[in-house]
C-alpha cells in the first residue's frame, strides 16, 4: 500500500510540474500570435507608408511553428484534441477508460515517432545552418527544433495519460464517468 | 491487393479509430503515416513526414487562422457582442419578435469579427436570452434564435472554416472570404423574416416591447458600433480592393479589435491573458488536425482512391447536381457527430479530384460546404452551439426544449442552402467583381 501511495505522489507531483509547464508553453504560443499580429500589421502599414519590414514574410511563416506546437501539451492535458464521444458513451466507465488509454498509446507512438523524426530534421538544419533567404536572413533551425519540443512534451503528457487511464480501467475502484465534450 | 484497395482499407480503419474515441488528429496521423509506409516504404515515408510536419504549419496563408482567432477573442473580451445586440435591439425592437430579430442581427454583426460560432453563442446567449425571457418571449424561440444565429459567424468572414477549405482546395482565400458576405446576409435576412412571420401569426410567442424608442435613441445607439463597422469596412474593403491579402487583413483586423478593446476600457491583465490562452488552445487544436490531415491527404493521393472515385463518377455520368446531392446528404449526416473542420479534412481529399473532374466552381462549392458545416453546428442530436446555449441557460431550460426551438431555424437554413445552390451568383458576384489580387 505504501509503495502505491509513494508512486501516486511521484505521479501527482510530476503532473503538477508538467501542468504548470504546459500552461506556460500555451501562454507563450498565444503571445507569439500577438507578436505575429504586430509584425504583419507593421509590415502592411510600413509598406504603404514607407518600406516593408525586412524579413517579415519569412519570419511570420516561421513563427507559426511555436504558435502551433507550444500549446499542444496543454490542449492534450485538457483533453481538447477533438474526438467523437457519442459512439462510446453507452459503454461502461471501465471500457471507456480502456479505450482512452489505447488512444493515448496510439498518440504516444505516433507523435513519439514524429518527435524523433523532426528532431533529426532539426539537427540536420542546424549542421547545415539552414536559413530563409530574405533581405534579413531568418535562421530556420531554431524553429525546426521547436517542433520536437512541442510534440515531445505532448508525448510525455500522453504517457502519463495512458498510465492513468489504464489504472482507472483496471483499478480496484469503479471509475467515475468522465463528461465527453466536443470542443469545436 | 491494388493500391486503391489499400486506400479504401485505410479509410475504413480511420473511421473505426474515430468511432472508438481515438482523437481525430491521432487517427489521421496513424492511418496517413501507416499507409504511406505501406505504399512507399518507411524511408520515403519518414523523410516525407519530417518535411510535411513543418510545411503543413509554416505557411503564410495559414497564418490567417490564429490571427482571425485572436481577433474573435479580442472582440469577445471587448464586449462587442453586447454592443451589437444593444444597437440591434434599439433599431429592430419594435418589429414583431424584435428581440429575437435583434439577436440574429447582433450575431451577424458579431460574426463579422469572429471566425467561429462558439464564442458568439456563449456571449450572445448570456446577453439576449435573459432579456427575451424577461419580456415574456417563448423560451424555445429565445434559445433557438441564439443557437442558430450564432452559427452565422462561420459563414460571415472572417471564417476559420473558409481559410481551411481554401488551403485544402488551393483557391484564393481572399476571394472565398468575399464570397461569404452576401450568403451570410441572406441567411440572416431569411431567419429574421421567419421570426416576423411566425410572431405575426402567433403574437403570444413574443409580446411587443412595452417601451418607446425614438429616432434620437436610434441615432445615439450607433455610437456603440462605429468601431465594429469601421473594422468590417477595413477587412472587407482591404481584401476587395486588393490593398491587403487575407492574412494581412486578419492581422490588421486583430490589431483593430485590440485597439477597440483598449478604447472600451476592457483591456486588463486577465482579459489579455485569457485571449492569449484561448487563441493558443484553439490554434493547437486546429493545427494538430491539419498536421494529421496532411499525412492522410498524402496517403490518399498515393493510393489513388480519389482518382478512382473521380473516374467512377465520370464514367457513371453523374451530373454536378447528383454529386452535390450526395455531398449534402453526407455532410448533413456527418454534421450530426463530427466537428466542422474534421468533416472537411476527412472528405475533401477524396472529393477534390471529383470536383475538378466535373469542373465545379470551387468558390461557389466552398460556400455550399461552409453552409453545410454551419447547419451541422445546429443539427440534433449533437449541434455544438445548441449545447453552448444550453450551457448558458443552465437548468432553467431543458436540452429538449432548446432543440425543439431549433427546428424552424433549421428549415430556414436548409431553404437558404437550396437558394445558394440554385443561384451561384449570390456567392460569386463579389469575388468576381473584386478589383485586386486574391
Amino acid at each position: 500500500m505504501e509503495e502505491v501511495n509513494s508512486e501516486n505522489n511521484v505521479l501527482s507531483h510530476a503532473k503538477q510540474v508538467l501542468g504548470a509547464l504546459a500552461e506556460k508553453m500555451a501562454y507563450i504560443g498565444g503571445f507569439v500570435v500577438f507578436i505575429l499580429m504586430i509584425l504583419v500589421s507593421a509590415d502592411v502599414i510600413g509598406r504603404k507608408v514607407w518600406t516593408s519590414v525586412p524579413g517579415s514574410f519569412e519570419l511570420s511563416e516561421a513563427l507559426m511553428v511555436p504558435a502551433v506546437f507550444f500549446p499542444l501539451m496543454f490542449v492534450q492535458m485538457r483533453r481538447e484534441h477533438v474526438f467523437v464521444g457519442v459512439t462510446t458513451d453507452w459503454l461502461s466507465a471501465r471500457t471507456v477508460a480502456c479505450l482512452d488509454g489505447l488512444a493515448a498509446v496510439i498518440g504516444f507512438l505516433m507523435f513519439g515517432l514524429l518527435t524523433w523524426l523532426s528532431f533529426g530534421r532539426a539537427l540536420d538544419a542546424y549542421s547545415i545552418g539552414e536559413y530563409r533567404l530574405a533581405v534579413i536572413s531568418v535562421p530556420i533551425w531554431p524553429f525546426r527544433l521547436m517542433i520536437p519540443l512541442g510534440t515531445g512534451l505532448m508525448v510525455l503528457q500522453l504517457a502519463i495519460m495512458a498510465i492513468e487511464e489504464f489504472s482507472r480501467a483496471f483499478g480496484r475502484d469503479e471509475p467515475s464517468r468522465r463528461q465527453a465534450v466536443d470542443p469545436i | 491487393m491494388e493500391e486503391y484497395q489499400i486506400g479504401l482499407v485505410g479509410f475504413l480503419i480511420l473511421l473505426a479509430l474515430i468511432i472508438v474515441r481515438v482523437p481525430i488528429a491521432f487517427s489521421l496521423t496513424l492511418v496517413g503515416l501507416g499507409g504511406m509506409i505501406f505504399l512507399s516504404g518507411s524511408e520515403a515515408a519518414f523523410s516525407l513526414a519530417s518535411a510535411q510536419i513543418y510545411s503543413s504549419v509554416s505557411s503564410n496563408t495559414l497564418t490567417a487562422v490564429p490571427l482571425f482567432l485572436l481577433m474573435g477573442y479580442f472582440a469577445f473580451h471587448a464586449g462587442l457582442t453586447r454592443a451589437c445586440f444593444d444597437t440591434a435591439r434599439i433599431w429592430m425592437g419594435k418589429l414583431p419578435g424584435g428581440l429575437a430579430i435583434a439577436t440574429v442581427a447582433g450575431c451577424a454583426l458579431f460574426g463579422a469579427c469572429a471566425g467561429s460560432g462558439i464564442a458568439a453563442a456563449g456571449a450572445m446567449g448570456r446577453v439576449s436570452i435573459p432579456e427575451m425571457i424577461r419580456y415574456g418571449y417563448d423560451r424555445k424561440l429565445a434559445c433557438g434564435s441564439v443557437a442558430a444565429a450564432a452559427t452565422l459567424a462561420v459563414l460571415i468572414p472572417p471564417s476559420i472554416i473558409m481559410v481551411v477549405y481554401a488551403i485544402m482546395t488551393e483557391v484564393s482565400i481572399g476571394r472565398l472570404l468575399l464570397a461569404g458576405y452576401l450568403p451570410g446576409i441572406l441567411s440572416a435576412l431569411i431567419l429574421m423574416a421567419m421570426i416576423i412571420v411566425r410572431v405575426s401569426r402567433d403574437p403570444s410567442l413574443a409580446p411587443a416591447l412595452p417601451i418607446a424608442i425614438t429616432w434620437t435613441d436610434r441615432i445615439k445607439s450607433l455610437k456603440n458600433i462605429w468601431g465594429i463597422t469601421f473594422l468590417i469596412t477595413l477587412v472587407l474593403g482591404g481584401i476587395y480592393s486588393g490593398f491587403v491579402t487575407a492574412t494581412e487583413a486578419a492581422a490588421i483586423g486583430a490589431l483593430g479589435t485590440f485597439i477597440l478593446m483598449i478604447l472600451a476600457k476592457k483591456l486588463s491583465r486577465t482579459t489579455f491573458k485569457d485571449s492569449m490562452l484561448e487563441t493558443s488552445r484553439t490554434t493547437g487544436m486546429i493545427f494538430l488536425l491539419l498536421v494529421g490531415a496532411a499525412f492522410f491527404t498524402g496517403f490518399m493521393a498515393l493510393s489513388g482512391v480519389p482518382q478512382k472515385l473521380a473516374e467512377l463518377i465520370v464514367q457513371g455520368q453523374f451530373s454536378i447536381w447528383g454529386v452535390l446531392l450526395i455531398v449534402c446528404l453526407v455532410y448533413l449526416f456527418l454534421g450530426c457527430f463530427l466537428d466542422s473542420i474534421s468533416m472537411m479534412l476527412l472528405t475533401l481529399p477524396v472529393l477534390l479530384p471529383v470536383l475538378k473532374g466535373l469542373d465545379v466552381d470551387l468558390i461557389w462549392f466552398g460556400i455550399i460546404i461552409v453552409k453545410l458545416v454551419e447547419i451541422g453546428c445546429i443539427t440534433p442530436p449533437f449541434g455544438i452551439t445548441v449545447y453552448v446555449v444550453k450551457g448558458v441557460v443552465g437548468n432553467t431550460i431543458s436540452l429538449e426544449e432548446v432543440f425543439k426551438g431549433i427546428w424552424w431555424f433549421l428549415w430556414m437554413e436548409i431553404l437558404t442552402l437550396v437558394i445558394l445552390i440554385a443561384f451561384p451568383i449570390i456567392s460569386t458576384i463579389l469575388p468576381d467583381t473584386m478589383l485586386g489580387r486574391g
